[in-house]
């Protein structure tokens, strides 16, 4: 069973048989890449995939980093 | 539409044990009664998942000897306060909204629990949430789905679904709650209370199962932007074994939040960021800036750097850290978690080295936009969430849903404060056409909670008043 509750992308709600069929095909070795393919598209991970970092000055490192802070960041756009 | 109801304070119970009108006990015990009778309505509010009469009374007993002998220890003292049940409380286990764990007490409480402990409150319960707190609805088919205290068939937000039942339903004035992706704010805004997720560090997050350790923040649910500021200076500073609260500044207490003049307010907003949202959601906030405005507010559209990509950052990385935090035990108890678990731990466990530090790369842009934009604005401001709560469905509370478009609305303006560790707080802001909580939300520069509460306190006095829920009961007779 699937229905739509909100309006918007016209993706329907995933519960029901649905579901457990997504659920099996996310964890299947080959079918678990396209789910996520497509769940992702939803969200825009292609275009996220397509910001080119050799067009942008003082581009930032591709380094895990959590946000911290140091003390007095924030009005001059200083961070830790 | 009622506009005269005032929740009870903690203020207000501090007033009246000063008066010696009732004491931490007598609150204690109306606290418990009330949260019992919750859980006997039909339906059931399930706020909570722990709640322990004997240990709360013991606690108010001690509080009440301090509040005698005129030894009180600060402004939670006697407060009864509800814990996320993610977090560790000695005695008691942490299920994280699972059916498999918490199979033993755990020894020790966690460094924000022992804070409030130390602070004289009294921990009367752990609440429900969202499973492994990787939702927005606070829906839990193999737990305790939370009623939304304004509209039993609806939501309540999640992941600290409980702790926004609790403090809307008057169980508690203040609540433990976590936020990686809106998970304070969410409930806050569904259920018509005030949430803060603070910077990145400013309070601990160790001692519990969360789930994303570059998105994930703990804080405060409350009755009032005061709870929150006291549930801060209780809680925040560096604790062992939690990098990020080691690496913060000092913290400054910010005592008493008073409103600031609205021709000091210099506030930015980003238009193109409201696309998608619902039309009562926009309608509100636009109500709201212009109200600002009439007061003498600047309020100014900026454009935010990479602002259509925030939510796919947060997307990956709270999957793809939820994922790795879920390794071991996925291999241990798949069929134990809900499908709709299963199916983003699935999805975050496919995303590839790359494709993780390309978010976090971008993630870095979006942050440096809003340290600029904060050398220019002391504030940010946009709805908290893109629509209100949802209803809740058989399926969902049976099988449990995934709904692309909720996931969407729900974290639209959240997520932005989770990835750049910046600030955030979420107050009340009416009902929409069906009398669903509205609600607003003020991010500002990393350490400026202060700040942010004060810019709150000044939109707090110009939206409209919120009505009492369906499910509310005063801690105090006199409220």
């Amino acid at each position: 069973m699937s229905k739509k509750r909100n309006q918007g992308s016209g993706v329907p709600v995933l519960t029901g048989q649905a579901l457990v069929a997504a659920v099996n095909a996310a964890e299947a070795p080959l079918l678990g890449e396209g789910v996520k393919q497509l769940f992702f598209k939803q969200l825009g991970l292609d275009r996220l995939m397509e910001v080119d970092f050799d067009l942008i000055d003082d581009a930032p490192d591709a380094s895990i980093m959590a946000p911290v802070y140091t003390a007095g960041a924030g009005s001059d756009g200083g961070e830790g | 539409m009622s506009t005269t109801f005032r929740r009870t304070l903690a203020a207000d119970i501090h007033d009246a044990y000063a008066d010696g009108e009732v004491s931490p006990v007598d609150v204690t015990r109306r606290a418990l009664d009330w949260a019992t009778r919750c859980e006997r309505e039909e339906p059931s509010l399930d706020a909570f998942v722990i709640l322990d009469e004997d240990r709360a009374i013991e606690q108010a007993a001690a509080s009440q000897e301090r509040w005698k002998t005129g030894k009180q220890l600060g402004p939670f003292d006697g407060i009864p306060v509800a814990i996320k049940d993610e977090f560790h409380v000695a005695g008691y286990p942490t299920a994280a909204g699972t059916a498999f764990l918490g199979t033993r007490a755990q020894p020790f409480d966690c460094p924000i629990v022992a804070r409030l402990r130390e602070a004289g409150a009294i921990i009367l319960g752990k609440t429900s949430m969202h499973e492994i707190g990787l939702g927005g609805s606070g829906v839990n088919p193999l737990g305790l789905t939370a009623r939304n205290p304004y509209a039993s068939e609806y939501m309540t937000g999640g992941s600290s679904s409980g702790s926004g039942a609790a403090v809307s339903a008057g169980v508690v004035p203040v609540a433990l709650g976590s936020d990686a992706g809106g998970s304070i704010r969410i409930p806050a805004s569904f259920c018509g209370v005030y949430g803060i997720k603070p910077t990145y560090g400013r309070i601990p997050t160790a001692g519990g199962e969360l789930l994303s350790k570059t998105l994930d923040h703990t804080g405060p649910l409350g009755a009032s932007l005061q709870e929150l500021a006291d549930f801060i200076d209780i809680t925040a500073g560096g604790a062992e074994g939690d990098e990020a609260s080691l690496l913060a500044p000092a913290h400054e207490p910010i005592g008493q939040v008073e409103a600031r003049p609205f021709d000091e307010l210099r506030l930015a907003w980003c238009p193109e960021m409201l696309s998608g949202a619902q039309d009562d959601v926009i309608a509100s906030f636009h109500n709201t800036l212009d109200l600002l405005r009439e007061q003498g507010a600047t309020v100014q559209a900026v454009t935010i750097p990479y602002h259509d990509l925030i939510q796919a950052i947060g997307y990956i990385t709270i999957a793809s850290e939820g994922a790795a935090s879920q390794q071991q035990r996925i291999k241990k108890y798949r069929d134990k978690y809900a499908l709709p678990t299963r199916l983003l731990l699935a999805v975050g466990d496919r995303v590839t080295v790359s494709e993780y530090l390309q978010a976090q790369r971008v993630r870095s842009l979006v942050r440096r936009g809003f340290l600029q934009l904060f050398a220019d604005f002391d504030g940010f401001v946009s709805p908290t969430t893109g629509c209100v709560a949802q209803p809740l469905t058989e399926a969902g509370l049976s099988i449990g849903e995934v709904d692309s478009d909720f996931n969407a609305a729900v974290s639209q303006f959240t997520f932005a404060g989770n990835i750049t560790g910046l600030p955030a707080v979420s107050i009340p802001a009416g009902l929409d056409r069906n009398r669903l909580p509205l609600s607003f939300q003020v991010m500002g520069r990393p350490w400026a909670e202060a700040e942010v509460l004060e810019i709150a306190a000044a939109v707090d006095q110009i939206t409209p008043a919120m009505p009492e829920p369906i499910y509310y009961q005063h801690l105090l007779d006199r409220a």
